[in-house]
């Protein structure tokens, strides 16, 4: 028989709140059954309870805060739950929306034993902020019980955890309502009872989905399990406590976000260059983000830093309530070296600094440059991405050529002195661009050195003179 | 000679370790780059500093950026970036590389505003991952050229800021006013960290640059006018 652990948890979508700062009373409520189903600490020592309505609830706590209870979110933090337990333990199924079955046999041999999986696992557990219960069991439905019934024990010993099981009451089972009540009739309050009625007689008195439950929890019946694949990229998203209209504010959750993708990468051996941050907004459509990096990070505080440079130039138009930070494509990381004599001589690399500017001021004003093959000045000359490696251009004779250019050739409007000239282009035929041009260089009366240029007359044009860079 | 002399006379040794005594040129001990002119290099005690503020005042299009292309090309050996920030018009990539500057090693910076583009400079340098910034940039103010000089001593790395020449003095390592000279430059040396005063000298850049000086025995002058047909 295999050995299997559950893990409950009571208050998911509560703990996924973010409550560091916040001192009071919290709860959450199903607005359907209009009752409390989680509660938070502070209002449990007002004597608020899981279970009470909402009226019960406000006349013994007038600050008590709640939210709705949506059960999409607790599954949805559920797999991100199951995405991290993943890298312990192959084999998850999900119980949503709050439940996780872990099949710890097929473990043990790699941890050697239970208490050393168990306590990787738990390790774990405690970096997230969610409460937890746990129990084994030898079934799915046995571990599963114990949890429910806030049992929070680890053991191998088939006799006691089926004592244990047998000792809860039948609520704590998976079963409806509707059976409940029937069998309470009957006098049947505990496990044991049901368990001690041969399968064959509980068919044939109660209805099948108890037989197939009581099958199940002993073992009797095999129950069929679909395992849990994880996506291949990081996603997570948080509702915030209160709305945020200061981007400044925004840095406390972020972190908390991206603190959770290094724990991500870093489990993976892994970089990301490009971060998708979505903040939904209000009364207005969500805002994208986008946060790159040259060279991949997987720190938190080297994205908190980017992104922060980033969102530093966008405007909110209405109050943020929730976040979502989305990765999909990851790298390898790659072994950054440094000089060994003279070692990092700053807190950045070339590819850092790079990201850095471009966060700020926009990957378009950042750029290298380039030698163009061309023999026309405005091509010969180009922006290309920052830190490209140069390729050797065709080696032409050495030319001397300006150290500006201007962006438009400049008609000459000053006497100048030509000291060297002329230079002839004539090319770009094949391409509808064709130039024609002299070049000179000339000096003028302050003493500036001009790249000028003659365009040559022909029968329906005079020659004019431009001046197109400065040998600065 | 300097330090038999000084191991020799306690008072002088004391005086000096005790930070009394002060000595031109050697006392503050800084590094310097050759610039590639030896000429210049000898009026600047060794040549620029290689680390902190180096503020050129002058007109612009007349060789002030040619003078730091070698001992930026120099520098390069290290295998850290150059970065020109808000140049006034495009950089030539030819005429660049044909200074000698790896132009994989070029950074270019376009910010929009001046705030913009001091706060790239402060990044760049003190990033630690260029040797050098060139900035250019007429409006600074005391404190903000006093920031720069710290993070050009933190990311040990040059800020050549490249100003017009009506600019008001900063605080800086060295302090250049150069203007146009048919044999070259000319060059005042407004302020030297730890130097002794230099007159303003003419610098003859005839060898370096001979296409780009007037050089009387190749002299080729032609007066260009728009009406006029060569």
């Amino acid at each position: 028989m295999n050995l299997w652990l559950y893990l409950h948890f009571p208050a998911l979508q509560l703990d996924s709140l973010l409550q560091e700062h916040t001192a009071q009373p919290l709860a959450v409520l199903d607005t359907q059954r209009n009752v409390l189903v989680q509660v938070n600490a502070l209002a449990i020592e007002r004597g608020v309870e899981v279970g009470m309505d909402l009226a019960t609830a406000a006349a013994l706590c007038r600050d008590l805060q709640w939210v709705p209870y949506k059960e999409a979110l607790e599954s949805q933090k559920l797999q991100e739950i199951a995405r991290w337990l993943y890298d312990l333990s192959a084999d998850i199924v999900l119980y949503p929306p709050d439940g996780l079955l872990l099949k710890v046999s097929s473990m043990l041999n790699f941890y050697a034993g239970l208490m050393p999986y168990w306590l990787s696992v738990q390790t774990l557990l405690n970096a997230l902020p969610y409460r937890y219960h746990y129990a084994t069991g030898y079934t799915p439905l046995a571990a599963q019980l114990l949890a429910k019934a806030g049992e929070c024990h680890i053991s191998e010993d088939a006799q006691k955890l089926k004592q244990r099981y047998a000792a809860c009451s039948i609520e704590h089972t998976d079963l409806a309502p509707k059976y409940l009540e029937p069998l309470r009739r009957v006098g049947i309050v505990r496990v044991a009872d049901l368990l001690s009625i041969p399968l064959k007689e509980l068919s044939r008195r109660f209805p099948l989905e108890v037989t197939h439950y009581i099958g199940h929890l002993s073992g009797e019946l095999s129950q069929p399990l679909e395992f849990h694949h994880p996506p291949e990229q990081f996603q997570q998203y948080l509702e915030l406590l209160y709305e945020i209209t200061d981007l400044q504010v925004l840095q406390g959750p972020l972190k908390r976000q991206l603190s959770l993708l290094e724990m991500f990468l870093r489990r993976r051996e892994q970089v990301c260059t490009r971060l998708q941050l979505r903040l939904h907004q209000r009364n207005a459509a969500s805002l994208e983000i986008t946060v790159g990096s040259a060279q991949g990070e997987y720190q938190a505080h080297k994205w908190l830093e980017l992104a922060q440079l980033t969102l530093g130039k966008c405007q909110l138009t209405s109050p943020v309530y929730a976040l979502t930070l989305r990765v999909e494509q990851f790298q390898e990381k790659a072994g950054q070296s440094v000089d060994l004599f003279t070692g990092p001589q700053g807190q950045h690399t070339s590819q850092q600094l790079v990201s850095v500017l471009q966060a700020r001021l926009g990957p378009e004003r950042v750029t290298g440059l380039s030698r163009g093959d061309d023999f026309r000045p405005e091509r010969a000359s180009i922006d290309c991405p920052a830190l490209t490696p140069s390729e050797p251009a065709i080696q032409n004779a050495p030319l001397l050529r300006p150290t500006f250019l201007l962006p438009a050739p400049r008609a000459l409007a000053e006497p100048v002195a030509i000291i060297h000239g002329p230079e002839r282009i004539d090319t770009g035929w094949w391409d509808q661009a064709e130039q024609v041009r002299d070049y000179y260089i000339a000096h003028n009366q302050a003493g500036q050195w001009y790249w000028l240029f003659r365009t040559p007359g022909s029968n329906h044009s005079v020659p004019q003179w431009f001046v197109h860079g400065y040998f600065s | 000679m300097n330090s038999i002399k000084e191991s020799q006379n306690p008072l002088l040794q004391a005086l000096t370790s005790r930070h009394l005594i002060w000595r031109g040129g050697t006392g503050l001990g800084q590094k310097t780059r050759p610039t590639g002119l030896p000429q210049l290099d000898h009026k600047l005690g060794g040549g620029l500093p290689a680390q902190g503020v180096i503020d050129v005042r002058s007109l612009k299009g007349i060789g002030e950026l040619r003078l730091f292309l070698p001992s930026l090309s120099e520098a390069q050996g290290s295998g850290r970036l150059c970065v020109f920030i808000s140049p006034p018009w495009q950089l030539y990539a030819e005429g660049l590389a044909g200074a000698g500057l790896d132009l994989a090693q070029v950074l270019v910076v376009r910010p929009g505003t001046d705030a913009e583009s001091l706060w790239a400079a402060e990044q760049s340098l003190k990033s630690g991952a260029c040797h050098a910034v060139i900035l250019w940039q007429d409006s600074m103010t005391l404190h903000q050229a006093r920031r720069l000089q710290l993070a050009a001593q933190q990311g040990q790395a040059q800020l050549v800021l490249l100003r017009s020449s009506e600019a008001p003095s900063l605080p800086a390592s060295l302090c250049l006013q150069l203007t146009a000279h048919s044999r070259g430059l000319m060059v005042n040396v407004l302020k030297r960290r730890g130097g002794w005063p230099v007159r303003e000298f003419l610098l003859d850049l005839r060898n370096h640059w001979p296409e780009l000086t007037l050089n009387s025995d190749t002299r080729r002058r032609r007066t260009a006018d728009k009406a006029q047909t060569l």
